[in-house]
């Protein structure tokens, strides 16, 4: 069976961070400099008491309002993000009541990052296939901006915060194609926030770096490289389409600089970032 | 491999044509060297001429020319 996206909302929090802002508070960084280099002028983040319910149930609204969705129609609901409100419940059922999804209504939450939107989506495509659900609802939400160290100019300048939603249906004009997904846990190390799980505790300490959200840009950078080139071949020949056919590529990189790297290393002409 | 077409795949991995590379370029203190083109002259070294760097070992030669001696007796 065949699965569609049939719409697309997004929301995005009030509070905006500037480069000038961030060039205020490390003058060793000229805001000039920033957008040069990453190509983005604001980044928003959430206000202090906004959370990741409180995005999911807003971008649902601006979903089921701008396309007039009937939202007992859903029959399932993907909640895919890496800062939950609580360890449990799972965040996708505070928003299911909130939101007014059915009680029949599936909620799941699902943990990935920068690849959370294609993997939401495999799936999301992957229950509708499978004929036992019509209409899934996906959102991606997440707000690393309560998970940065205040004086982590570098991850304050490429992350905000924000959510998604895409209605996925059995009808619809945009069919799904087949995805190529991939893990490598060997570099978990590189993107990671090393306290508040079960192994180790956040101790609320603000020297405790570990308390943070710590990425390390070169090995992303590498990893990236190495690996991206491949996967957007490898998906391409799982489509039967070459680059010739496809009139515009997405990729979730934060970052003008290396987009137009890897532009260049894929051989493609031009690319548009979400992050 | 030669220092020109050396200097012109360098000069590729820039993010515009207007910066000037040459031999004696002491392309660390240069106004386009930063973490990230270090990253990016890094993976065309790796790719190209199987010359695997850190960044600090990158940024540790004075000149476009000590970088290329460097490669190049790597490839012997």
């Amino acid at each position: 069976m065949k699965s569609f996206i049939k719409a697309i909302s997004t929301y995005v929090p009030s509070v905006k961070i500037t480069n000038q802002d961030i060039s205020s508070k490390f003058p060793e960084w000229e805001s000039e400099k920033i957008f040069e280099k990453i190509g983005i002028k604001e980044r928003r983040i959430a206000e202090s008491d906004e959370f990741v319910s409180d995005m999911s149930v807003k971008v649902i609204q601006n979903l089921i309002t701008e396309y007039k969705i009937d939202i007992s129609s859903i029959d399932y609901f993907i909640l895919c993000t890496q800062s939950p409100d609580y360890k449990l419940p799972t965040t996708a059922c505070v928003v299911q009541d909130r939101v007014g999804l059915n009680k029949s209504c599936g909620a799941i939450d699902i943990n990935q990052g920068c690849s959370g939107y294609i993997y939401g989506l495999s799936l999301a495509s992957s229950l509708v296939s499978s004929g036992n659900f019509k209409n899934v609802l996906l959102v991606t939400a997440d707000m690393y901006s309560k998970s940065i160290h205040p004086e982590d100019k570098g991850n304050i300048s490429l992350f905000g915060d924000a959510a998604t939603a895409t209605l996925v249906s059995s009808d619809g004009e945009y069919e799904i194609g087949k995805f190529t997904l991939g893990s490598d846990g060997k570099g978990a190390e590189n993107l990671i926030i090393k306290n508040g799980g079960t192994r180790n505790q956040n101790d609320c300490s603000y020297g405790n770096l570990d308390n943070y959200l710590y990425m390390n840009g070169s090995e992303i950078f590498d990893f990236t490289a190495k690996n991206v080139p491949i996967l957007v071949n490898d998906n391409l020949e799982q489509n039967s389409l070459s680059k010739e056919n496809i009139d515009l590529f997405v990729f979730h990189q934060a970052n003008a600089f290396m987009l137009n790297f890897l532009r260049k290393r894929i051989g493609i002409e031009s690319v548009i970032s979400f992050c | 491999m030669n220092i020109q077409e050396f200097i012109f795949k360098f000069k590729s991995q820039l993010e515009n044509d207007k910066f000037v590379v040459n031999p004696e370029t002491d392309y660390v203190n240069s106004e386009f060297w930063d973490s990230l083109t270090n990253m990016v002259i890094n993976v065309m070294l790796e790719d190209d001429y199987n010359v695997k760097l850190t960044q600090e070992e990158l940024n540790s030669f004075s000149s476009v020319q000590e970088l290329f001696d460097f490669v190049q007796k790597q490839q012997k």
